[in-house]
């Protein structure tokens, strides 16, 4: 079956179709994006780790202001490289739940 | 025992070894996802994982801003303490033009002592340490002294290094060092190496005498090879790194010109 859907390509007064096999491999395409960013968040994450463990190791017990800064914006940093490694699993699963269906 | 110059050193490697260019290219494969999707699902009701996509790229922004931010503060501590902060964000997207706080009172006598000492004051041109801060934002003093470097006023170049905030000034590297980098490969017609690195020291050599005589010619060429990344980065006093960029910048465009 060769079912095709309607697809608007630039501006409103161009139309075309996409066929299936299209959207099943365009979604393919940006699940493999979202796995290459993946490995390079898990791999900032570690790198990020590592920084922390090196910071608090050579600036153990400094009470200086920037310190302080600096280690909790890196705390943040992990958080928040936490969530987004999240939302690409969220992502992968949606766009994988609906390649299915297709 | 640690010397302060381990201290820094390990903290300048530690602030180098933060991923910023991992997350950026975490950022560039998930931007290139949700482009191929938008593409794809533009007439379709299913999300398929774009708003997912979205939020990804919310929290890899603000994990990136929280790094650069991180790095900052590491550079606002070696400075604190009297070291040069770290030289690896010339790569880093810091925001150029976002004004500095204003350095604290009292805490400006290293700066201008420096300022003073490189660009040889004499009496009647010595810095004030009440003196006037005119410059707090990055950007349009990085304009300024190229502006001025390329002329020849150097009895300006030291009045508007003096009137610089030091929060401000010791950023200048990050704007600086990348503009070296690209106009020696302009000029040089190739990248730079060791090999090439001469023709890059005969064009900057007189334009760093005149304008900054107090310092040293050869560490000057050691921090041009830094720059292009053909030698590894001295531990060098900030005001030294700040002053010569832009003198730096302003030859170059100087030989490019003259090339064309």
């Amino acid at each position: 079956m060769d079912t095709r859907f309607l697809h608007m390509i630039g501006d409103n007064e161009r139309v075309t179709s996409i066929s299936v096999a299209e959207l099943k491999a365009a979604i393919a395409a940006a699940m493999q994006q979202v796995s290459d960013g993946q490995e390079a968040i898990k791999i900032a994450g570690e790198k990020l780790q590592g920084a922390q463990q090196v910071l608090g190791a050579i600036l153990q017990g400094s009470q200086h202001q920037s310190v302080e800064s600096a280690q909790a914006a890196l705390a943040q940093a992990g958080a928040e490289l936490e969530q987004c490694m999240a939302a690409t699993l969220a992502a992968a699963e949606q766009a994988r739940s609906y390649a299915a269906t297709l | 025992m640690v010397t302060i110059t381990d201290l820094g050193q390990a903290v300048r490697t530690a602030a180098a070894e933060l991923p910023l260019g991992g997350t950026a290219q975490a950022a560039a494969r998930l931007d290139e996802a949700r482009g191929i999707l938008t593409s794809a699902l533009t007439e379709s009701v299913e999300p398929a994982g774009l708003p997912e996509i979205s939020r990804a790229q919310t929290h890899l922004d603000r994990a990136i801003t929280q790094l650069i931010a991180a790095a900052e503060h590491l550079d606002d501590y070696l400075v604190s303490i009297g070291l040069a902060p770290g030289g690896g964000k010339g790569q880093v997207d810091v925001p150029t033009s976002a004004p500095a706080a204003p350095a604290p009172d009292g805490k400006r006598s290293w700066w201008l002592t420096r300022v003073d000492e490189i660009t040889q004051a004499d009496d009647d041109n010595k810095s004030k340490p009440d003196g006037e801060i005119k410059h707090t934002e990055l950007t349009p003093l990085f304009e300024t002294l190229v502006k001025i470097a390329s002329g020849g006023d150097r009895n300006l170049f030291r009045r508007e290094l003096q009137a610089t905030d030091p929060a401000v000034g010791i950023r200048l590297p990050a704007l600086t060092w990348p503009q070296v980098r690209i106009l020696a490969t302009e000029l040089l017609g190739e990248t730079p190496t060791a090999k090439n690195m001469d023709r890059l020291r005969a064009k900057t050599r007189d334009p760093i005498r005149h304008f900054l005589p107090g310092l040293d010619e050869k560490a000057c060429e050691i921090e041009l090879a830094a720059a292009c990344h053909v030698a590894q980065p001295p531990e060098r006093h900030p005001v030294d790194i700040a002053a010569m960029g832009p003198v730096l910048v302003a030859a170059l465009i100087k030989a490019r010109g003259k090339k064309d």
